[in-house]
Formats: structure tokens, C-alpha cells, sequence
């Protein structure tokens, strides 16, 4: 990582994908190019990419993979009204709307759009709320969808506490909304499918994730200047919150292909295993440092081929 | 003199980086009858009161840095029994038009919300749609100097009016809601709001004396209450940068983007949330890359997480065995 004269890596550098095999210790990722017409052919790049991992920040994904499914077959679900309150806030560990007063009324599709682009675990504990009532299984739901995606690897546990509905224990939202296990691998052929496969579930989802807001990890470094950015969708991973008793963080991160330039669309998963302990805030800002590397050595790598 | 260590810090900072780098940085005294703890660790601090600037007199474009101005403004406005924190505000569909940050512009057109929570979406994700709400909310509670003036005209003329209250003399604000998106790298100052560094973190120095202090509180048409609510608002920013190393104290702090242009303005917090520290950093002309492809921005933003370890390291030195 650059380090730019400072004493440890407080920020992203340049480096190549294989670099990255190497010299990020603990790093796992998987990076494809899934090859559109009249786009150039990029070789996939792995590094640990069948290894197991928490969740750790890509809940909120499978979590938005659930809506959407459920939206197919409840077609108003996305304008119901879903109120912000007190009890949502006094759970959430994560996002602004915590920091908030009085109630606040969106709509499931606001709701969903700022969990996953904001990581707002009010939102998160408000919703599956509301997706309770109106007798959805979203655990039973996320589970099917992930098993109709062939995401073999990818084992969904439960829903995060707060979400659990257990009056004699609360429990916390971390922006998660479900808890389970998954792969670099399994996050990229998710990926894959959300940008190929052109369903109008997959359309939300690139949707929400389209709204990821000053995102941290792997959309954290890419080329831009300003408020503008390469076309990118990732979800919010900001905080790279770590929940207790869950290790590391993961990003997601897809590039849409680049008709004009011919680029290839380009998918990225990964997972950091923010190994040091002692030092939560220097933690995070290294994991991020180097999954901002690799969304940006991604991105340099459709080019270069 | 010696130059201190972060003294030194600083200047190799602003000596090394690929961009223009304006700061003050000002250390606080402790609370008017409170107990100052020894150093820890044998080890010398600066003196309080110390004040460490390079170009902090140069006018910069302020972009959301401004936002610690305007939410004191609206405060001073509460505090004078003018405004209500319980009004409601509504976000319309043309309230969203070109707004590039913050979470509303996201959401459904319609959404209700407090006076109260605008401030907080102005000073957590420094949403421009809240932004707009609070002027509006402020244009309806001032009245104009001149017959003929709009409400919006209104509100940030008091708004300019209040920053030169607080002793804010280079600081102009030219817009209530800044067009980041319309604006070229190279774009000019004059249209658009503009500070120094100066400015910025003699308001945040007034702002932290308040805490504790009514007379300090009052300058700014403020209380104490006052004072520690709006700094509590800036520690829950969603973006931070000074604070993002940091393990041994907090930062309330409020960041600004332009094209050309990154900010960051803050108080470093003690475990307490005592204020330790007032410091305002401007980053200027930074390049949209470095020669080995690197945004320029995630340079700018190691710079700054460099200068909130290095307050740490002066107001919080590193206690060892």
C-alpha cells in the first residue's frame, strides 16, 4: 500500500491483481470479467476464493436478494410504508436514521434502498419487522434464492437479533439483517448473475445498489475526482463495522461494461480478516486501505488487460 | 522557539503532499475550573492555547465545511424562540434536483421530517436536500433587511450575517444549496461560498469554549446545551476522516468535497467529549490523480487521517511502560 510517508498504510495503492495474491496477508478474493458482446475477454484473477467467511458486511445483499423476491410475487410490497421508530433506532448499530428523532414513514423500497446503500440497521430492524407481520419467511426466502443462484457454498443462519422479535432479548442490527457464511466465489457469481441476467429482480437490486453512499472497501479508490466516480454498484461498508464475535469485513463491487471504451463489466468479492485486534481504528483503515487497492487494480485491469 | 512535534508533522505534511494543504489547528485550554491532568507519560504537550496555521488566511472554496456555520445560525434561531426543532419540512421531488450528497435523494418524495432531523442528515451524510429544508425553515423565521427580498435570499443573508457575528470575516456564503455537479475542476470562486481555514476553526474553537462556558455560548447566541447538542451532531458524521485512525481521542468533525477541493474541519474530543483540540484543513488543487494512477482524493484522505493521528499524539500522548 502507498502509506505516502506515513508510518503504516492509512489509505489505498496501486498495485496489480497478482500482487495482491501475495501482498495482502489474509486477503481472499475473486475478480472476473464476464465477457459481454463486442467486449474484450479479461482473465479472472482468485485468491482464496473457496474459503469460508462471515457474511461481514454482505448480509445486507442477500437480505436485498430476499426483497426483491419477495416483491416478485407481492407486487405493492415495495410502496408499503414502513414507520421508523424509537425501538428500530434503540437497536441499530449502524447508519444515520439511529441518530434521528420522531418516527419517519418510507416505503419498503426506500427502506431497503438505505440498508443496502447505507448499511441503516433502524431500517433493517424495521423492515424485517414488517416483512414478519405480513407472515414472510425472509430467512426461508433469502435461503431459496440462494440456493435457485447455486450458491453452494453460501449458508444463511439466521436473521440478525434485533430482527428475531424475542421480547426478553432484543439484540442489536449491525445493517445486516441475516447471519451465515459464504465465499468470495459465491459473492462473485452472485454478481454475475444481478449483471447478466437482466430479470427485473435483478434491475432493483443494481438499483439499491446503485445508491451505496460514499461507499468504503472495494468502490473506496476508484478513478474519480469530486462527487464523480466511475459507474460502479457496491453496498455500504463505510463504517467496515465488525460486529462482535464476527472477524474481518467483505466488499462487493461490480463495474458495468464500458460499450464506448470497451471495457469489460468487471465483478469483485472479497474478504479481510482485519487480523489486528488491538488497534480497531488503524484495523479498519488498513482492511479498507487494501480492499480499495483491489476495486482499483480491478478497475485498472480492464484496461490493461 | 523549538518547533514542537506536531509542529513538525504538520509542516512535513503540507511540504509533501501532492496538493495544496491550508490548515489552523488550535489547541484548547481546559474548562474554566477544571482539573488539568499531567501530561501522561512524562512526555511534553504543546501549550495550550498554541495555534499551528499554514495558509489559513487563503480563501478556499468551503463546500459542506460551511454546514458548522448554518447549523449554529439555525440553533441561535431556536435558542431566540424563532424557529421550532419539532417543525416539520417536506422533501419534494424538486428539492432533489442535482443534489449529489446525502440520503434523501434516494428516497420517495413526500418524507416528512423534523427541523430537528434535517440537522442531523445535514451534518451525518451532509444531505442537500436537509440543507435546503433548513434554510427554508431559517428564511421563514428572519426578516429580510430590504423590502423585495425572497425568503431564500433572506435566510442566507443572516446566515453570512451570523458568521460575521461569530467572527467569521472571509467567510461568504453565495448559495444555499452549491451545484457541485454543474462546476469544472478549474471552476472560478466567485460564485460560490467561500472560508479560510482561519475562519473555520475560530468558529470551532468558539463553539468548543461554549460547552462550558455560558458567556463564550452566548457570543455565538448559543448555550452551553446548545453548544454540546450541535457538537454532538458532528461526532455522528458518516464520513469520518480526522477520526478515522485515531483510538485515543474522538473528533466531532464535518467534511466538505468540491472538484478540486477536500475538507475536513473538527474537534478533537477527549474520552469525556471534552474538547482538546479546534483544527480546520483544506486541501486544494489536488490532482484527480497521482502519476501512479492513484485518485488524488484517497491521498488527500490519508492526509487527513495523518493530521488527526498526529493531534492525538500531542493532546494524548501515547502513555509507555
Amino acid at each position: 500500500m502507498s502509506g505516502h510517508g506515513s508510518p503504516r498504510p492509512l489509505g489505498p495503492g496501486v498495485v496489480s491483481l497478482q500482487d495482491l495474491t501475495t501482498s495482502a496477508p489474509g486477503l481472499r478474493f475473486t475478480v472476473r470479467f464476464p465477457t459481454a458482446p463486442g467486449n474484450a475477454h479479461r482473465a479472472a484473477v482468485a485468491h482464496g476464493a473457496e474459503d469460508r467467511h462471515p457474511l461481514a458486511g454482505t448480509g445486507k445483499l442477500f437480505l436485498a436478494v430476499a426483497v426483491a423476491q419477495l416483491a416478485e410475487h407481492a407486487s405493492e410490497l415495495l410502496g408499503q410504508p414502513v414507520t421508523i421508530r424509537g425501538e428500530h433506532r434503540a437497536a441499530a448499530r449502524s447508519g444515520t436514521l439511529r441518530r434521528m428523532g420522531g418516527e419517519l414513514q418510507l416505503t419498503v423500497d426506500d427502506a431497503i434502498a438505505l440498508v443496502v446503500g447505507t448499511g441503516d440497521a433502524a431500517c433493517v430492524v424495521a423492515l424485517l419487522e414488517l416483512l414478519t407481520a405480513r407472515g414472510a419467511d425472509v430467512l426461508g426466502e433469502a435461503r431459496r434464492a440462494v440456493a435457485g443462484l447455486g450458491l453452494d457454498a453460501t449458508t444463511l443462519t439466521a436473521l440478525e437479533p434485533a430482527a428475531r422479535g424475542d421480547a426478553d432479548a432484543p439484540g442489536e442490527s449491525w445493517g445486516e439483517g441475516l447471519l451465515g457464511t459464504t465465499t468470495t466465489a459465491d459473492l462473485c457469481t452472485l454478481l454475475e448473475r444481478l449483471a447478466t441476467d437482466g430479470t427485473v429482480r435483478s434491475e432493483r437490486i443494481l438499483g439499491w445498489m446503485d445508491t451505496a453512499f460514499e461507499p468504503a472497501g472495494l468502490a473506496s479508490a476508484l478513478p474519480g475526482f469530486g462527487p464523480r466516480t466511475i459507474p460502479h454498484r457496491t453496498v455500504s461498508g463505510f463504517e467496515l463495522l465488525r460486529p462482535p464475535g464476527v472477524p474481518g469485513c467483505a466488499s462487493v463491487l461490480l463495474l458495468p461494461a464500458d460499450v464506448g471504451t470497451g471495457r469489460p463489466a468487471a465483478c469483485v468479492a472479497a474478504y479481510h480478516p482485519r487480523t489486528r485486534t488491538e488497534d480497531p481504528a488503524g484495523s479498519a483503515l488498513e482492511a479498507g486501505a487494501v480492499l480499495g487497492s483491489l476495486g482499483l487494480a480491478a478497475a485498472r485491469a480492464r484496461d490493461v488487460g | 522557539m523549538e518547533p514542537t512535534a506536531l509542529e513538525r508533522r504538520l509542516t512535513a505534511l503540507a511540504d509533501t503532499a501532492p496538493f495544496a494543504l491550508h490548515y489552523q489547528v488550535r489547541l484548547l485550554g481546559p474548562a474554566p475550573g477544571a482539573a488539568r491532568t499531567a501530561p501522561a507519560g512524562g512526555l511534553p504537550t504543546p501549550a495550550e492555547g498554541l495555534t499551528l496555521s499554514s495558509g489559513a488566511d487563503v480563501v478556499v472554496p468551503s463546500f459542506s465545511t460551511r454546514k458548522v456555520g448554518v447549523l449554529c445560525a439555525a440553533l441561535a434561531l431556536v435558542r431566540a424562540g424563532r424557529l421550532d426543532l419539532d417543525r416539520r419540512l417536506t422533501v419534494t421531488e424538486d428539492l432533489k434536483d442535482g443534489v449529489q450528497a446525502g440520503i434523501m435523494r434516494n428516497l420517495s418524495a413526500g418524507i416528512e421530517l423534523s427541523l430537528r432531523d434535517c440537522l442531523v442528515q445535514m451534518m451525518a451524510t451532509s444531505d442537500n436536500i436537509c440543507t435546503q429544508l433548513v434554510f427554508e425553515a431559517i428564511g421563514s423565521a428572519v426578516d429580510p433587511v430590504l423590502p423585495g427580498t425572497s425568503a431564500e435570499e433572506a435566510a442566507l443573508q443572516y446566515v453570512n450575517d451570523y458568521c460575521a457575528w461569530a467572527g467569521m470575516g472571509a467567510t461568504w456564503h453565495r448559495e444555499t444549496f452549491p451545484r457541485t455537479g454543474d462546476l469544472t475542476w478549474s471552476h472560478p470562486l466567485d460564485a460560490i461560498t467561500v472560508t479560510t481555514a482561519a475562519d473555520q476553526c475560530h468558529l470551532l474553537a468558539s463553539l468548543a469554549r461554549g460547552v462550558s462556558d455560558e458567556e463564550a455560548a452566548a457570543a455565538l447566541q448559543l448555550t452551553p446545551e446548545d453548544c454540546r447538542y450541535a457538537v454532538e451532531l458532528m461526532r455522528g458524521i458518516h464520513t469520518p476522516r480526522l477520526g478515522a485512525a485515531t483510538g485515543r481521542i474522538g473528533f466531532a468533525e464535518k467534511n466538505g468535497r468540491g472538484l478540486r477541493s477536500l475538507s475536513q474541519v473538527g474537534l478533537a474530543l477527549d474520552g469525556d467529549g471534552t474538547p482538546l483540540a479546534a483544527l480546520a484543513v483544506f486541501a486544494e488543487s489536488i490532482p484527480t490523480r497521482l502519476p501512479d494512477g492513484l485518485p488524488g482524493r484517497n491521498a488527500v484522505f490519508e492526509a487527513f487521517a495523518a493530521v488527526g493521528l498526529a493531534v492525538q499524539d500531542a493532546v494524548s500522548p501515547l502513555v509507555t511502560a
